[in-house]
């Protein structure tokens, strides 16, 4: 528990409430709850976990409106359900969300008190956090462009192994291939921050120096599937990811970026193939990319079932 | 799916019109330049074969599939596979201005455990929700979302 801590819940659906609050005591020093925004108790909160379609809004405007309000408050967990790709583009893009949980079925404790954990300690690297120890885990280290098809087939080879079937497999490769691109051509910087091989062609190889090894894990537990990618740089920025995501999100003509190098569309792809997308941030450092697909039931499943999106920044290891 | 960027353009003409085929990965290494070479009328691109596309390879499908656009080629999307679909459900720009005349549909059997893609009837904009599974006579189940899936037959627009 973090001590002192102080959570808020907002949720009009009191059940979930319930059910959150239970998560929460296990993670924060003093919980309160309420059904509507114009209940919420005077003070600034550690964390605001709110749920959209508990509030019963009407439209994207009021939902916009409504985040602006909490954001005051505390830092903000957002449950979203169904909720249309406008809506999501304007709160990543404008008001730079950068946590949200699907809400879709029962609550996912364990995914529940492993978000609010991170948002509250500065422990977030590891996609150890997001599988039971008895996971079946795979680690693979990279530093050239040239060992990516080898990955590709070992990711490939690694979920038809756990029983996925093809399409779930596809999914984690291309999830993959888009964290591997982002990690040996857009993560490396030189010592002045600048991007080493942003510009080059990906058809151009590239290798890291020994020192800069990028580390591929991947993770099964029978329900979902994972791919973590540790950079060694950490040069990826918070606006970067939140921007390039409701660009994409908004699916305008300018979604296709035309410069040669840009992360923008990568970011797109792992969202897009996966149930949960995490970024860890350590500026600097290291710049983690966590994908995990949840293989429970068929595709047809997987395509409907809202997404989750969490950016975590912390300064220490 | 092959899981590596290896992909394969073939090009073929005959009178005024062009057979392209597209296989394997497309990706940052596909290159589209036999298939852009002055000459036809017509250009129909094969793609029962694409079984991945990343994110840099769809800019150069973007770029092959507008300079056909570009030089008053009429452009056919034939045989477009379950991957090729769901990019274009994902850049609306995949597609440009082609039309599209047949597009496979993933269907998975419970019983047995199979998952293959089947071809839909020309001009189709849904797919039957059951077919029979070719490896044991069972029920097969179409294993998407129909309004979804068919989204981008509906989204043309300017590449
Ligand atoms: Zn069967």
């Amino acid at each position: 528990m973090t001590s002192g801590a102080r959570a808020l819940i907002v949720d009009r659906d009191e059940t979930h409430a319930r059910a959150v609050t239970e998560v929460l005591a296990r993670a924060v020093h003093e919980v309160e709850s309420v059904t509507e925004l114009a209940r919420v108790p005077a003070g600034e909160f550690d964390l605001v976990v709110a749920s959209f379609d508990g509030l019963g809004l009407e439209g994207t405007a009021a939902l916009l409106q409504r985040f602006r309000e909490l954001r005051s408050r505390g830092r903000v967990l957002l449950f979203i359900g169904a909720v249309d790709r406008g809506a999501l583009a304007g709160l990543f893009g404008e008001h730079g969300l950068s946590n949200v949980l699907a809400r879709s079925g029962d609550l996912d404790a364990a995914d529940l008190l492993v978000t609010v954990q991170k948002i509250l300690r500065g422990d977030v690297f590891g996609i150890d956090k997001y599988f039971p120890a008895t996971a079946r885990t795979h680690r693979m280290e990279v530093r050239a462009s040239t060992e990516r098809d080898g990955l590709l087939e070992a990711t490939r080879a690694f979920a038809l192994a756990a029983g996925a079937q093809g399409r779930f497999a596809d999914l984690l490769c291309n999830a993959c291939d888009e964290m591997l691109t982002n990690a040996l051509y857009n993560a490396p910087v030189d010592r002045d921050g600048k991007p080493r091989y942003a510009h080059l062609s990906r058809v151009n190889p590239v290798t890291l120096e020994p020192t800069e090894t990028v580390v591929v894990t991947l993770a099964s537990d029978g329900q979902e599937m994972g791919i973590s990618v540790v950079d060694p740089f950490g040069s990826l920025k918070v606006p970067t990811i939140t921007q390039y995501l409701a660009k994409c999100l908004r699916r305008g003509s300018d979604l296709v970026d035309e410069k040669e190098g840009g992360a923008g569309l990568g970011l797109y792809y792992v969202f897009e193939a996966v149930s949960h997308f995490v970024v860890n941030l350590q500026a600097g450092a290291r710049t983690e990319m966590i994908g995990i697909v949840d293989v429970r039931g068929r595709y047809k499943d997987f395509v409907q079932r809202a997404k989750s999106f969490n950016v975590f920044v912390t300064s220490s290891a | 799916m092959t899981s590596s960027t290896a992909s394969q353009v073939t090009v073929s003409d005959e009178g005024e019109g062009r057979l392209v085929t597209v296989r394997g990965a497309i990706t940052e290494a596909t290159d589209f330049t036999a298939a852009l070479s002055a000459g036809p009328k017509r250009v129909t691109v094969e793609l029962s074969g694409v079984d991945r596309v990343n994110s840099f390879g769809v800019r150069g499908w973007i770029r092959f599939v507008k300079a056909l656009s570009d030089a008053g080629v009429a452009c056919t999307l034939d045989g477009v596979s379950v991957a090729m679909v769901r990019q274009m459900n994902m850049i609306p720009q995949a597609r440009g201005g082609a039309a599209v005349r047949t597009i496979y549909a993933p269907y998975y059997c419970e019983q047995c455990d199979d998952e293959r893609a089947l071809t839909l009837a020309a001009g189709a904009t849904s797919a039957p929700e059951q077919a029979t599974c070719p490896s044991c006579g069972g029920v097969m189940e179409f294993d998407d979302v129909q309004a979804t899936y068919f989204a981008f037959l509906g989204e043309q627009r300017a590449s």
